[in-house]
C-alpha cells in the first residue's frame, strides 16, 4: 500500500471527526504556536539587537569607563570609583595611535530643550567631538553640521533630532534660530536625518552639539566615551592593543594588574543578548516539551479510541487481504498527520501571534524556515511516537475478533 | 482438486478445559463446486469456515488449498492468500461506511498492489457484472440491503478469487433480495466459480449442489444433490 494511500485513509478519518481531531492537537496547537513565536521574537530580537541596540559598526570599538553592561552591585560600585575618561585621554590617544582612522568622542545626558513657550524636556543632548561616530549612520539632513574650529573653540551651535526639529518648530525652518538647552542659546547649524526608534525609544529627541561647548556648559566630570573605527579587523584589534597601552600608562597601572577601563564592540552587546535569548529559548522549550509530551498523550489515547472504534474496520481489512504492517502503517500514518495538522495550525497562530506583537510592541517579531521545519519536524517526531502503541495494537488484532466486533 | 484438509483439528482451552470446536475433518472440494456447509449454532460450522477462509489456522492436522499447503503459514501469508485466493462475501456485507462503493470494490486491490487507474477500472468493471454500476459513487448507507450485498460480491470478485466463501450472506435480506442473491451465486457458478456458502437454512443450503453439515465439530454427513 503506497503512502499516499494510507494518507488519503487517514486525512478522511480525521475528516470524519473534524472536532475531536481539533480537540486532540490542541494541545499541540498551543505548543507549537508558543514555541514558533519565542523564536520569532528571539530571532527578531537577535537581528534587531545587533543592528539597532548595538548600532556600532563592525569594526568599531568605544574607550569607556566600563562595560556598556554591569550585571551585579560590586562591579558597579567598582567601576563607580575608577578614574573618569577624559578629553585629554581622547587628545593623547588621537596623538600618539597609529592604527586608528577616526577618532571621535561622545558623552550625553539629558537636559530641557526650548524655543520660545515650546519646550521638550529629557532631550538626550550629544557633546561630540568630529567625527560623529555614534550613533554610526548619523548625517546631517538639512543646514550643516558643526566644523572643527566651531569645536576646538567650543562655539554654542547645535544640530537637532528630527523630533526635536518637528516638536519645536512644527515645519517652519529651524536652521539660524536659537533655541536654549537648560536656558543656555545655541545657533541651530542643522537638522539630523531621521534615526527611527529602537525599543520604543526614539533616537531623534537629540540635539547634538560640540563636546567642548557641552563641557563648558555642564562640566567635565562626566566620563566621556571614545569611540574609535579601524580600516578593518586587524587594524581594530593593533589599534585596541595601543589605545590599552595608552591608557594603562595614563593610569599608571603596574604589570599584572586589571584594566581600569573598557574598550568594547558591539559583540560586547549582541554576546549579552545572545545569552539571555538562550536562556529563555531554553525556559520555553522546557515548557513546550512539556505541553508538547501531554499534546502527545491525548493523541495517543484519542488513537486507542479510534482503533477500538473501528475494530470492524480493521477486521474487514485483514479479511481482505490487509497485512499487520498495512494496518500499522495506516494508523500511524493517521497519528502522524493529526499531530502535524495540529503542527501546522500552530505554525499559522504563531505566524499571527508574531505579526500581532509586530503590530502592537514595538519588539521586532520575524517568523524564520528554520522554525517552522523545526516545529513541523517536532510535531512528526511527536505523532510518530505516540502513534506506535495505537498503531501496533491494530495491527495486532485477530482478523476473526476483529471482525465480530460491533 | 481445490480444497483438501486432513484430520483438520481446532481445539481451544476454555478455564483450563479443552474444548474442540473440530475434530479430525477431512474435506475435499473441487473446483467449481457449490456447496453449503450448515449446522446448528455451536456446531464448528463457523471454525471450519475460518479455517477455510484462512482467518485462523487450525491446532492440527493440514489444509492443502490450491495444492498449496496453508494450515502452517504466518499471518502476513495468511492474509495474501486471502487476498489472492479468497472472496468473503459476510451476513452483515461488511463494507466501510465511509467509502463509496467503488473503494470499497477497490480495497481488495489495494493491498495487492494494484495500481489507482487499474483498481478503478476492474472495480468498475465487478460492479457492472453485479449490475451496480451506476451507484459506484454510493456510500453503504445509500444503497438497499441487497444492493450492499452485491457490492460485497463485487468485492469479493475483485481478484478473481479460487474460490467464494459466503457467510449467512442472505440472513440479512428479505426472502425477495435473498432470492437474487443466490440467483446471482448460481450464476457465478455457472460461469466457472467455486462457492462456498456456510448456513443454517436448510431453504439455502438446498440450492447447493452439496450439503456438508456439521455436528459437534464433526462431518455428520456430506450429500451432493443433483444441480
Amino acid at each position: 500500500m503506497p503512502f499516499s494511500e494510507g494518507l488519503l485513509i487517514a486525512l478522511k478519518a480525521l475528516w470524519a471527526n473534524k472536532l475531536r481531531s481539533f480537540l486532540t492537537v490542541l494541545g499541540n496547537i498551543i505548543a507549537i504556536t508558543s514555541i514558533v513565536a519565542v523564536i520569532s521574537v528571539i530571532q527578531g530580537m537577535n537581528s534587531y539587537v545587533e543592528e539597532k541596540v548595538a548600532g556600532l559598526g563592525a569594526n568599531l570599538f568605544v574607550l569607556r569607563k566600563g562595560p556598556f553592561i554591569i550585571t551585579s552591585h560590586e562591579a558597579a560600585d567598582q567601576i563607580r570609583k575608577r578614574r573618569r575618561i577624559t578629553l585629554e585621554d581622547q587628545e593623547e590617544i588621537r596623538r600618539s595611535v597609529v592604527s586608528g582612522r577616526f577618532i571621535g568622542a561622545h558623552v550625553s545626558s539629558p537636559h530641557k530643550v526650548r524655543f520660545h513657550e515650546r519646550y521638550i524636556d529629557q532631550v538626550e543632548i550629544q557633546g561630540q567631538a568630529l567625527p560623529v561616530l555614534i550613533p554610526a549612520d548619523f548625517e546631517v539632513e538639512r543646514g550643516r553640521l558643526f566644523s572643527t574650529t566651531e569645536v576646538a573653540r567650543a562655539r554654542n551651535v547645535a544640530v537637532l533630532g528630527l523630533e526635536v526639529a518637528d516638536k519645536l518648530f512644527t515645519g517652519a525652518d529651524p536652521v539660524g534660530k536659537e533655541v536654549k538647552i537648560d536656558e543656555t542659546g545655541y545657533t541651530i547649524l542643522g537638522v539630523a536625518k531621521e534615526q527611527g526608534s529602537v525599543l520604543g525609544v526614539s533616537q531623534d529627541k537629540i540635539v547634538a552639539i560640540p563636546i567642548s561647548a557641552y563641557q563648558k556648559q555642564f562640566g567635565d566630570l562626566d566620563s566621556i566615551d571614545v569611540p574609535m573605527e579601524g580600516a578593518d579587523e586587524s587594524a581594530v584589534a593593533a589599534l585596541k592593543d595601543e589605545v590599552r597601552m595608552v591608557m594603562r600608562v595614563r593610569h599608571h597601572l603596574k604589570p599584572g594588574q586589571e584594566d581600569d577601563f573598557a574598550l568594547e564592540s558591539s559583540e560586547s552587546l549582541t554576546s549579552f543578548w545572545k545569552q539571555i535569548s538562550a536562556a529563555i529559548f531554553g525556559a520555553a522549550s522546557g515548557l513546550v516539551s512539556l505541553s508538547l509530551v501531554v499534546g502527545g498523550i491525548v493523541i495517543m489515547n484519542i488513537m486507542l479510541v479510534s482503533v477500538t472504534e473501528r475494530t470492524k474496520e480493521i477486521g474487514i481489512r485483514k479479511a481482505l487481504g490487509a497485512k499487520r504492517r498495512h494496518i500499522l502503517w495506516q494508523f500511524l500514518i493517521e497519528s502522524i498527520a493529526l499531530s502535524t495538522l495540529g503542527g501546522i495550525l500552530g505554525v499559522l497562530a504563531g505566524y499571527g501571534l508574531c505579526l500581532l506583537i509586530r503590530a502592537l510592541t514595538p519588539l521586532p517579531a520575524s517568523m524564520s524556515p528554520y522554525s517552522i521545519a523545526l516545529a513541523l519536524g517536532i510535531v512528526f517526531v511527536v505523532g510518530l511516537v505516540f502513534g506506535i502503541y495505537p498503531a501496533n495494537r491494530a495491527a495486532r488484532l485477530d482478523p476473526i475478533e476483529a471482525l465480530r466486533y460491533e | 482438486m481445490l480444497i483438501q484438509t486432513r484430520e483438520l483439528t481446532k481445539r481451544y482451552e476454555v478455564g483450563g478445559e479443552e474444548i474442540y470446536a473440530l475434530k479430525d475433518v477431512d474435506l475435499e472440494i473441487d473446483r467449481n463446486e457449490y456447496m453449503a456447509i450448515t449446522g446448528p449454532s455451536g456446531s464448528g460450522k463457523t471454525t471450519l469456515m475460518n479455517l477455510l477462509g484462512c482467518l485462523d489456522s487450525p491446532t492440527r492436522g493440514t489444509y492443502l488449498l490450491n495444492a498449496q499447503e496453508v494450515s502452517r503459514l504466518g499471518e502476513d501469508r495468511l492474509a495474501e492468500i486471502r487476498n489472492r485466493e479468497i472472496g468473503f462475501v459476510f451476513q452483515t456485507f461488511n463494507l466501510l461506511p465511509r467509502a463509496t462503493a467503488l473503494h470499497n470494490v477497490e480495497l481488495p486491490l489495494v493491498y495487492s498492489g494494484v495500481g489507482a487507474e487499474e483498481r478503478r477500472e476492474r472495480a468498475l468493471q465487478a460492479l457492472r457484472g453485479v449490475e451496480m454500476e451506476d451507484r459506484a459513487t454510493h456510500r453503504p448507507n445509500e444503497l438497499s440491503g441487497g444492493q450492499r450485498q452485491r457490492v460485497a460480491i463485487a468485492r469479493a470478485l475483485i481478484n478473481n478469487p479460487s474460490l467464494i466463501l459466503a457467510d449467512e450472506p442472505t440472513g440479512n435480506l428479505d426472502s425477495k433480495t435473498g432470492e437474487e442473491i443466490l440467483r446471482l451465486f448460481e450464476r457465478l457458478h455457472s460461469g466457472g466459480q467455486t462457492i462456498i456458502v456456510v448456513t443454517h437454512e436448510k431453504g439455502i443450503a438446498e440450492r447447493a449442489h452439496r450439503v456438508v453439515s456439521i455436528h459437534d465439530g464433526r462431518i455428520a454427513s456430506d450429500v451432493r444433490q443433483k444441480a
